[in-house]
């Protein structure tokens, strides 16, 4: 095996000094295959010749003697036969005379390659020049056509090896061979020897050669380079005619003249193509080098093929392509005959007209910037035209200006005659540029504007460049800002200083969707996690991953959950915003139902305790007790803190003014527990006295929500107490209105905190949504109300009333009143009426199917004909299309109905097709948008809009100046 | 806490340049501009890129033009967290605001001729005074110059002034009258029969009278000519009110039901259920956006009429009689014997917020029963009639500090008033361009673009019958099946046949598979149950 290696290697050193790389991958790949494929008969090697692998055959036909060693050397052998395909050709048959059976079997195979090859890769021209070589050669040469390359291979690599191997070597071959090499003064010989020879080589390598290009077109180089190791390829093209020699006095000399005359046609059309190439071939026969015969001259381009080094060959390219594209010169002959006059002219004509279009061109941009323009004022204004109408330098008139101007004079900010400095070194150039011709001038103003052009080319990009540093400076900067705010944070968290609750909000937000963000997905750690798979075996590993995918669960819910409360909170904010959806007359479904319910919850929690002091009622005396109440209230305080947090959780946000009404009611609330205490239990009996007999009552439920809004009402509103507290004038004039929802207490707030209801204003203010509003407008007239109403209230307000204190009795107004309005409304089915009639719109609206049947039209009518005839009788039945109950456009309204007729007198205000230009309705439409009239723009505005194209100012109007340029 | 994320770096002239660009945008511009990178057409492109940019220039100026808009609005503040706004009355108001303003409150005692109507003109210079036992007044009020006084000896109903000072209609017991401004009669429009309402479109120069029959008729006051009498169906109307900004009339109705109408259509444009009980009084704000509505039913509903969806409803201790929204929208409510003056409705709803919890204003109490209430335009004025007299109450920041003198000059004098008569006249819009949308003018109708495009082109392709049949219905039923049933039976076998057959048998392959995969979806034992499409 090692020896294998090194004879590999050998060849493979020498190929891969003048290989390029990708060579390499493929022939190595083949190897592998070819080592597995050696111990398989021969079919499968002829398989791998037309990969282009020969190597195997030729090792065995070369080695007949049985070195088995060379059959795996693939690589370079392989090259070098492709590469030396044309040269060794005869010598191959010569081979096959010396080794017998083994050789025909080459050939055969070979054979088969060429036809296989020539099928495949070659073009159809080449293909037909092959086959010309083999008719011509009638069963040889064909078979020589291809054994040629093999045979060269061989030989080269004989060379190759030489150094290392050619001790061992012992073959017959490889000492005729030898005695080849050693026969190179014989060149000329062999030259002179026979014509047929020559030609025969140069058939077999025209056609190998071609064929070789066409199957590795890459190789070609590698072969012109090969052309490098001068001495060897001589010396073997030699040796190969040599054994053409032997060849052909055998086989080849009865074919003869024709066989001339034939490759002389041949040449003819491999000329054409590779002229080059022809040239080496038939230098075989010539002395010199590079492929010429003495006739012809040697050039540049016939030594490029020689060249191997790929940098000398790109120095030399130009030259390469140089020659091409001379041409030879014709000497000047006689003037041609003066054309016929109207071709002249035509001519003439033609070069007139590019002259002419030419100077007519330089118009096209005055035009066009014309044509473009919105307006345009004749006479023109001249470009050129200085602009700047220098104001007059005005004299000082009055004290206070003199004071300034001689300040200024003192100051050499300006002269006497009150020019500034800078003024007048203007003011010098212009004179200096008087002098000077124009010419000067335009230059100088060139350069300067070249200069100009320059500094501001530079400025782009000086800014550039600062946008680009700038970004990584922001960068850096920024993580230094953000650590160092969280830092702050930190400190301030450390402090005891609770960051604003928005703010920690946000930033957890903000983390929590960063995190989730693929910056942390993908951290390193992830990525190694993913990419070593350590998770399978490394307990601590999983367990991080499984960490990592927990958190990010938890980040998810984070975001979602907020998301969700948001939700919520928009829903309760926007009170009655989503009403159509639901029944607008349900007290259920009204927008606030929500909330309520949620409030509901909420006073029952509160009932509930109520209610356990009540049954804790008959050991009143314990609980009467100071130390006992003390506890109890602060118990209660505490409960009422918890609720009053989910409260505010429940609206999510607090707002700023809850946050102080917190900080009010902490003062106050633990002050006067005792009498909280007290008022509540006085509170809650005439309250679940008043529960009772609802319960039994049928309108339980109804009844029920009315009163625990009461309660609400009676909790949240401030005015109560108030109002027994001091009493206000019934009639003034400008009345003082009722404490406003914004003051009302939070209803679990009031039992303990009676008195003090300024303080607490709490978030109640979304929970008593219904109420609130209703109260606002003005408490006086609330109560006056309330006056009125009462004795027109429900016989439950009525028993609810003699129990409440005098205070309590404006609350509940307001629900009275809804409860009136919804009594006194319950007689009109206003709803249902109008359900009703969107309904029939709807149908209306729809599309309708009309029965055109007319009743005897192509069968019998009236009386005595039988039901199955008359529904046997055809219908003509039209429909007519509406508009679909799903498209309609209050489809989503419940309380509304649009019309969908078109109103047909509005049409004549509308473009009845798409104008010109426009491509789509949003476009022209967009056109239409600004009104022009003084009335929706500003006067500037108006005018511009209504300014004709073409003004034209009285006076002469001098043309347009030629443009210059 | 700084953006974290740094923006590109602006220069800082740049950027306030964008700044204003965006203000102005956003106060003046008039929509998003349309994308030119996609417009194949050079020149179109070009054209389109100069509307943008005369769009983008008329914001500019006119953001620039604002530097003429001399006066500030502004409201009442509370110094602390206790104080209200509410709780400020009138005599607190006077005594602080100068003297001129001051004197802009007062009251009129008009004791014997019952509940009264006011109307401001345009340019809230006269007042017009109508009281329901057939005193009718007109006044410069802030002179204090009484212009006329008719003692009409009937009913009535409602009064309106017409495009200027110089005439007004009286809805009287059983015909609108006009009368000029000495209180000559000058026309009697005996085609409105027992007028309820009146409402007069400046534009248009339409008077609107809606009838105890519940017909609402149209005058062209400039022609004289009706031009429009629409049935509502639904009895008497409860209210009337016209949306400035699309001079579509509101009827308001018995049932709770409010209808709009253009004088284009006689069936009502927009029929929308806002109260339970009949709608008492409505009001729509300048931009057209929000209406707002009281009802029988003690409610106050907001309205967001671009899209006819309820946006609030708050409750009333009685039901409002009268509603109006100033122009800067500030809602005054008349109610029982009191006025409330609410500020932010609509800032409200448009925020999605919550509603409004507390007035901005309060006036009453007296004992007078409201009937209606006006405010002026131009000054922070809130007209209030009530059983026993008018009121003109100071509500700071309910007017439009600046004024356009081209629309309504309340200082104009004699020559500009026939002026803008005249120019009035010339721009009138025509009643036919009333509709929902005001800018549907000029636009495409699409429906004959369509029409006119297919008929232009010659070589269209007749609509394929098969394709009718392919997507629609499925089951038993399917617009394929039918065909076949009904119309393949027959012996006739053409190329819809043939593809309709063809098209058959793909639905049928398509069943079948589905069929089969639902069976191996279920697996062996429950796979009889995959249900088959019919």
């Amino acid at each position: 095996m090692p020896r294998q290696q090194t004879q590999q290697r050998g060849p493979k050193d020498n190929s891969s000094k003048k290989k390029q790389q990708p060579r390499k991958r493929p022939n190595k790949a083949l190897n592998a295959l070819a080592i597995a494929e050696q111990q398989f008969p021969v079919k499968p090697k002829i398989r791998r010749n037309r990969l282009g692998e020969e190597y195997g055959q030729h090792n065995r036909k070369r080695h007949a003697a049985g070195s088995d060693e060379e059959d795996s050397d693939g690589d370079g052998p392989d090259n070098k036969r492709r590469r030396f395909g044309g040269d060794g050709s005869d010598s191959e048959n010569a081979g096959s005379d010396g080794q017998g059976r083994r050789w025909r079997i080459g050939h055969v195979d070979s054979d088969d390659d060429s036809e296989l090859d020539s099928d495949e890769a070659l073009g159809e021209s080449d293909e037909e020049r092959f086959e010309g070589f083999t008719f011509r050669g009638s069963g040889k040469p064909k078979s020589k056509a291809k054994p040629k390359p093999s045979e060269s291979k061989k030989k080269s690599r004989q060379i190759n090896l030489s150094e290392d191997v050619e001790d061992e070597d012992e073959d017959d071959e490889d000492e005729e061979e030898d005695s080849d090499d050693l026969g190179e003064d014989a060149i000329d010989l062999t030259t002179a020897w026979d014509m047929n020879t020559a030609a025969e080589e140069e058939e077999a390598q025209a056609g190998s050669k071609s064929k070789n290009r066409e199957d590795f077109g890459s190789e070609e180089d590698e072969e012109e380079e090969e052309g490098d190791d001068e001495d060897e390829e001589d010396s073997e093209s030699n040796e190969d005619s040599d054994f053409d020699m032997s060849d052909d006095e055998d086989v080849v000399d009865e074919q003869g003249l024709a066989k001339l005359q034939s490759f002389v046609n041949s040449m003819g059309t491999g000329s054409t193509e590779k002229p080059k190439k022809k040239g080496g071939k038939q230098e075989h026969t010539a002395p010199t080098e590079f492929g010429l015969s003495s006739t012809q001259k040697l050039t540049i381009a016939d030594l490029m093929p020689s060249i191997t080094d790929s940098r000398l060959k790109n120095s030399l390219k130009h030259v390469d392509t140089a020659p091409a594209n001379k041409t030879t010169s014709g000497i000047p002959g006689k003037l041609d005959a003066p054309l016929a006059k109207r071709q002249q002219d035509r001519l003439d004509r033609a070069a007139a007209y590019e002259r002419s279009k030419e100077t007519m061109d330089r118009w096209l941009e005055t035009v066009k910037s014309n044509r473009r323009a919105e307006h345009l004022m004749f006479p023109l204004v001249d470009p050129d035209a200085e602009q700047t109408h220098r104001i007059d330098v005005t004299k000082p008139q009055t004290d206070l200006e003199h004071a300034i101007q001689d300040i200024l004079v003192e100051s050499g900010l300006t002269d006497n005659k009150g020019k500034s400095a800078e003024e007048q070194v203007q003011e010098f150039e212009e004179l200096q540029a008087r002098k000077l011709p124009i010419e000067e001038i335009r230059a100088r103003r060139a350069e300067l504007r070249q200069r100009r052009d320059l500094l501001f080319r530079e400025e782009v990009r000086a800014k550039r460049i600062k946008k680009i540093k700038s970004k990584s400076y922001r960068r850096v900067h920024r993580k230094e800002r953000e650590k160092l705010e969280q830092q702050e944070r930190q400190a301030l968290v450390d402090a005891g200083v609770d960051p604003d609750e928005d703010d920690r909000e946000k930033f957890e937000r903000r983390r929590a969707e960063a995190r989730m963000g693929l910056k942390h997905k993908e951290s390193k750690f992830a990525k190694s996690l993913k990419q070593t798979g350590r998770t399978a075996w490394d307990e601590e590993a999983r367990l991080g991953a499984a960490d990592m995918a927990l958190r990010e669960e938890e980040l998810r819910k984070r975001i979602e959950g907020k998301r969700t409360t948001h939700g919520d909170e928009d829903y309760l904010g926007s009170s009655s915003s989503e009403s159509e959806e639901d029944n607008p007359w349900d007290e259920e479904a009204d927008s606030d139902a929500e909330k309520r319910k949620l409030r509901q919850k909420l006073s029952k929690l509160e009932g509930g305790e109520d209610g356990e002091l009540e049954l804790k009622g008959p050991h009143a005396k314990l609980l009467s007790m100071k130390f006992m109440q003390n506890a109890e209230a602060s118990r209660k305080a505490q409960n009422d803190a918890e609720v009053r947090k989910l409260n505010r959780e429940l609206h999510g946000e607090e707002s700023q003014s809850e946050a102080e009404s917190e900080v009010g009611r902490r003062k106050f609330g633990h002050s006067d527990k005792k009498k909280s205490g007290q008022e509540q239990k006085s509170k809650a009996l005439p309250r679940n006295e008043f529960e009772e007999p609802l319960g039994s009552d049928e309108e339980a439920d109804a009844a029920e929500q009315d009163v625990e809004m009461a309660n609400d009402r009676k909790g949240n509103n401030g005015k109560p107490g108030r109002s027994a507290n001091k009493p206000r004038g019934g009639l003034s004039k400008a009345p003082e209105p009722v404490e406003p929802p914004a003051e009302e207490e939070n209803p679990w707030l009031v039992q303990t905190t009676r008195n003090n209801r300024r303080p607490v204003v709490s978030d109640n203010q979304q929970t008593v949504d219904i109420n609130l509003d209703d109260a606002t407008p003005s408490g006086q007239s609330s109560r006056k109300a309330s006056k009125k109403e009462k004795p027109s209230a429900s016989t439950q307000k009525q028993h609810l009333e003699p129990q409440d204190d005098s205070e309590e009795e404006s609350v509940p107004v307001l629900l009275k009143n809804h409860d009136l309005v919804k009594r006194a409304f319950a007689g009109d089915e206003v709803v249902q009426d109008f359900e009703h009639e969107k309904r029939d719109t709807i149908r209306e609206e729809d599309d309708q199917v009309i029965d055109n049947t007319l009743p005897g039209w192509g069968s019998w009518a009236g009386e005595g004909v039988s039901k199955k005839q008359q529904k046997r009788q055809k219908r003509f039945l039209t429909k007519v299309d509406g508009v679909k109950p799903e498209d309609r456009k209050d489809a989503k309204l419940a309380r509304v109905i649009i019309n969908e007729k078109r109103v047909k007198k509005n049409n004549k205000y509308m473009a009845t097709q798409l104008p010109h230009e426009f491509e789509s309705k949003a476009q022209y439409e967009r056109s239409l948008r600004l009104p022009i009239g003084p009335e929706w723009t500003t006067k500037e505005t108006f005018q511009n809009a209504t300014k004709p194209r073409v003004m034209v100012k009285q006076g002469i109007i001098k043309p347009m100046e030629k443009p210059t340029v | 806490m700084p953006d974290s994320a740094p923006t590109t770096a602006v220069a800082p002239a740049q950027r306030k340049e964008n700044k204003r660009l965006a203000e102005a945008q956003e106060k003046y511009g008039r929509g998003k501009a349309i994308h030119t990178q996609g417009v194949r057409d050079k020149k179109l492109r070009r054209t389109l890129k100069a509307v943008e940019e005369k769009y983008q220039d008329a914001a500019l100026k006119a953001k620039d033009a604002e530097i003429l808009l001399e006066h500030d609005a502004g409201f009442i503040e509370t110094e602390g967290e206790l104080e209200r706004t509410y709780k400020v009355r009138q005599d607190e108001i006077r005594e602080n605001v100068g003297i001129e303003t001051a004197k802009k409150g007062f009251e009129l005692k008009l004791n014997d001729l019952g509940p009264y109507r006011l109307d401001y003109t345009r340019n809230g210079k006269d007042l017009l005074l109508a009281g329901r036992k057939g005193h009718v007044a007109t006044m410069d009020w802030r002179a204090g110059k009484l212009g006329c006084e008719l003692q009409l000896g009937e009913t009535v109903r409602d009064a309106k002034w017409l495009h200027n000072n110089q005439y007004f209609a009286v809805a009287q017991k059983k015909y609108i009258y006009i009368y000029d401004h000495a209180g000559a009669e000058v026309h009697c429009l005996n085609r409105h029969l027992e007028p309820l309402f009146l409402d007069f479109l400046p534009y248009h120069f339409l008077l609107v009278g809606a009838q105890m029959s519940g017909h609402l008729k149209y005058t062209d006051t400039s022609t004289g000519q009706m031009v429009a009498e629409l049935p509502t169906r639904q009895g008497a109307p409860t209210s009337l009110c016209q949306n400035p900004w699309n001079a579509i009339m509101h009827v308001g109705h018995q049932n709770g039901t409010v209808t709009l109408w253009s004088p284009n259509s006689q069936t009502a444009l927009v029929k929308a259920l806002v109260h339970r009980g009949p709608v008492r009084s409505m009001a729509i704000d300048r931009q057209g956006r929000y209406m707002v509505s009281t009802g029988q039913d003690m409610k106050m509903n907001v309205w967001d009429i671009r899209m006819f969806r309820e946006v609030h409803s708050y409750s009333c201790y009685q039901p409002g009689a009268s509603v109006s929204i100033s122009d800067r929208n500030l809602t005054a409510v008349g109610w029982g014997t009191q006025v409330s003056v609410w500020r932010g409705l609509f800032d409200a709803a448009l925020a999605d917020q919550g509603k409004v919890q507390s007035p901005y204003l309060n006036w009453g109490g007296d004992g007078h029963r409201m009937e209606s209430v006006r405010w002026c335009p131009f000054e922070d004025v809130l007209g209030v009639t009530h059983d026993q007299g008018f009121a003109s109450i100071l509500v700071p920041g309910a007017g439009e500090p600046n004024f356009d003198a081209l629309e309504a000059n309340p200082y104009e004098n004699t020559k500009q008033r026939q002026e803008a008569e005249v120019r009035g006249l010339l721009h009138k819009l025509q009643p036919d361009m009333i509709s929902l949308d005001p800018h549907f003018i000029g636009k495409l109708d699409t429906i004959r673009d369509k029409k006119n495009r297919e008929e232009k082109d010659l070589d269209r392709r007749p609509e394929d019958p098969m394709e009718k049949l392919k997507n629609r219905g499925r089951g038993r039923n399917s617009a394929l099946r039918k065909y076949l049933r009904k119309k393949g039976r027959r012996n006739v076998i053409d190329d819809k046949r043939i593809k309709a057959e063809l098209l058959r048998k793909e639905h049928q392959s398509r069943a079948r598979d589905r069929l089969q995969t639902e069976r191996e979806e279920l697996g062996p034992a429950l796979g009889r149950f995959a249900k088959r499409e019919v």
